[in-house]
C-alpha cells in the first residue's frame, strides 16, 4: 500500500546515526517510550538469571534477577548512553545485589564444601557428565571461592561466570581494568593453592 | 591439563535455565514498571483504595463535561474549549487529592496517571503510609523506614473479575469517552447545578455498577452507595467527590495534564533509595492497615 513506517522515514544522516548497539538503543528510547526497555530484558534475562544462580542458588536468583531489571530500569537515566554495550551495566548492578548476599553465599558454598552436597543450585540434567566431572573438586572450589575476599569473588565470578573482559569488569564495579588484574590475580592464586595437584595453576598467573 | 580457570567455568556450570514461570513473572515486573496497565481499582487494600479509586473514577469523570455542556444547551463553543482545556492524549493526569474519611482520618494523595491502555498511578499516601504503585496485576508499595518495597499480587481470579466490571460503561479510566458513554448508557447522570464550598459546580451521580449472576450488567443509582462528583462550573475540572457508602469525601488540590516527557514518566516510578530491598508477597495478600 505504499505505507511508510516513522522507522523508515527516521533520518540516517545529519548528524543522526542509527546506534550500533540495540540494547544501547533501547535505553536511549525508554527514557521516552519506557516499553523498550522490555526489549533488554528479554535479551539478558537469562544470563544474569544463570550468572546470579550460580553464586546464590535458584531461589535467589529468580528474586534478584528480577530486581536487576527493574532497578536497572529506574536507574535508566544514569545509564550512559555512549556505552558500547548494556552487560557491564545489568552485571554491576547483579553483583551490586549479589553482594548484599555475600553471608548467605559463603554459607551456602562452606555448606557444600563440607557436604559434597550443593543444595541450592538446580543443575540442567544434561549436564550431568559435566556435573559429575566438576564435583571431584566442586567441594574444593566452593571451599576456596567462600575464603576469598568479597570483592576478589565478584571480581573472579564476573569473569568466569558472566564472561566479561577486564575493561567490563572494570565498567561494571566502577573500577580501573588494573584493579581488576590484581583481584583477578590475586583471587586465582588463592584458588590454585587449594585446588588438587592434577589442577595446575593458569598461565595468566604464572609468575 | 585442568587449570584452575577450568575447573571454575565448569563449577555449577550446567545450572538450569529460569523457569518459565520466573522468566514470566520477572518480565511482568519490568513491564509493568516499565509501561503501567490499567489502574482499575480492584481488591485494593481499603487504606489505599479509596483515593486510587476517586482518581480513577475521578479521571473517566473528565470527559463527561462534553456531555454535561451539551445536555444543558451549552453555548457555542463551549465543548471546544472544555476540551481544549482537559484534552488528555499523550499526557498524564497529575492529581492532588485530599481525602477525609469518616471518622475524620485526612489523608492526602498524588497521582500520575498514563492515558488509556497505558495508564499508570502512583499514589502518595498520608504519614505513615508507603508509596504505592498500583497496576492491574498488584501495587508495589514503597516503605521508606525500612527501605523496602513490597509487591503486593491480587488473586488472578478477583482480576478476572475487577475486568468484567472495568468493561462497564463509565468504570473505566479512558477518560473523555468513559463518562461520556456512562451518561449515554444511564451509568451517570446529571444532578444540576449547585454550590459546593462557595464555588459553582455541576453535580453528577455515577450509577453503582453492578453485575448479576448471569454476567448481565446493570446500572444501579443508589442514594446510600451511588459516588457524586462536582465538576467545577466553567472548567468542567473535577473538585470533589463523595462516597456515600464509605462516608468519605475527596477533594482535588490539582487536576492537571502534564506532557509526556522524562520529568513526568521518572514521576511515576517509585522514589527508592540505594540498597532498597523488594519482598513479594503471596498471592492475593494486602497491606496492612
Amino acid at each position: 500500500m505504499g505505507t511508510k513506517s516513522s522507522e523508515a522515514e527516521a533520518p540516517t544522516s545529519a548528524g543522526f546515526e542509527p546506534l550500533a548497539d540495540p540494547d544501547v538503543a533501547a535505553m536511549r528510547r525508554s527514557e521516552l517510550d519506557p516499553e523498550a526497555f522490555v526489549e533488554v530484558f528479554d535479551r539478558h534475562f537469562d544470563p544474569v538469571h544463570r550468572y546470579v544462580h550460580r553464586r546464590l542458588g535458584r531461589d535467589l536468583a529468580d528474586e534478584l534477577a528480577a530486581e536487576v531489571f527493574t532497578q536497572a530500569f529506574r536507574r535508566r537515566s544514569a545509564f550512559d548512553p555512549t556505552s558500547e554495550s548494556v552487560l557491564p551495566w545489568l552485571f554491576g548492578i547483579a553483583a551490586n545485589l549479589v553482594r548484599r548476599h555475600r553471608r548467605t553465599e559463603v554459607r551456602r558454598l562452606r555448606a557444600y564444601a563440607r557436604s559434597g552436597v550443593d543444595a541450592w543450585v538446580e543443575l540442567d540434567e544434561a549436564g550431568a557428565v559435566e556435573r559429575a566431572d566438576a564435583d571431584r573438586v566442586g567441594p574444593t572450589l566452593a571451599a576456596a571461592l567462600a575464603s576469598l575476599s568479597s570483592a576478589d569473588r565478584e571480581t573472579l565470578t564476573l569473569v568466569v561466570f558472566a564472561d566479561l573482559s577486564y575493561e567490563e569488569v572494570g565498567l561494571a564495579l566502577g573500577i580501573p581494568a588494573g584493579t581488576v588484574a590484581s583481584r583477578l590475580n590475586r583471587a586465582r592464586q588463592q584458588l590454585s593453592a587449594r585446588l588438587p595437584e592434577h589442577v595446575s595453576r593458569h598461565p595468566e598467573v604464572a609468575s | 591439563m585442568t587449570t584452575e580457570i577450568q575447573a571454575l567455568r565448569s563449577f555449577r556450570s550446567p545450572v538450569r535455565a529460569p523457569s518459565v514461570g520466573a522468566r514470566a513473572s520477572a518480565r511482568a515486573l519490568v513491564l509493568e514498571a516499565s509501561i503501567g496497565t490499567s489502574t482499575r481499582a480492584v481488591k485494593r487494600p481499603s487504606g489505599l483504595r479509596r483515593l486510587v479509586a476517586s482518581v480513577v473514577v475521578c479521571a473517566a469523570v473528565v470527559g463527561g463535561a462534553f456531555v454535561v455542556a451539551g445536555g444543558l444547551g451549552g453555548r457555542s463553543g463551549v465543548i471546544e474549549r472544555a476540551e481544549a482545556a482537559i484534552d488528555p492524549r499523550g499526557r498524564v493526569l497529575h492529581v492532588v487529592a485530599r481525602v477525609v474519611a469518616s471518622d475524620g482520618t485526612v489523608s492526602v494523595g498524588e497521582s500520575w496517571i498514563l492515558p488509556a491502555g497505558t495508564g499508570r498511578t502512583l499514589t502518595r499516601s498520608g504519614p505513615g503510609l508507603p508509596d504505592c504503585l498500583a497496576r492491574e496485576s498488584g501495587l508495589r508499595c514503597y516503605d521508606a523506614a525500612r527501605n523496602v518495597v513490597d509487591v503486593y499480587r491480587y488473586n488472578p481470579a478477583a482480576v478476572e473479575a475487577g475486568k468484567r466490571y472495568a468493561e462497564l460503561p463509565g468504570y473505566r479510566i479512558d477518560q473523555p469517552e468513559s463518562l461520556h458513554r456512562a451518561l449515554h448508557a444511564g451509568y451517570a447522570r446529571l444532578v444540576g447545578a449547585t454550590e459546593l464550598a462557595g464555588r459553582s459546580v455541576w453535580e453528577i451521580q455515577l450509577a453503582v455498577p453492578w453485575l448479576d449472576a448471569n454476567g448481565k450488567a446493570t446500572p444501579r443509582f443508589d442514594d446510600a452507595t451511588s459516588p457524586r462528583l462536582y465538576l467545577d462550573h466553567a472548567s468542567y475540572l473535577p473538585v470533589a467527590e463523595t462516597f456515600p457508602d464509605a462516608g468519605s469525601t475527596t477533594t482535588y488540590e490539582t487536576y492537571e495534564f502534564l506532557s509526556r516527557d522524562a520529568r513526568t514518566l521518572r514521576a511515576l516510578e517509585l522514589p527508592t533509595r540505594p540498597g532498597v530491598r523488594t519482598v513479594v508477597h503471596p498471592v492475593g495478600e494486602a497491606p496492612k492497615g
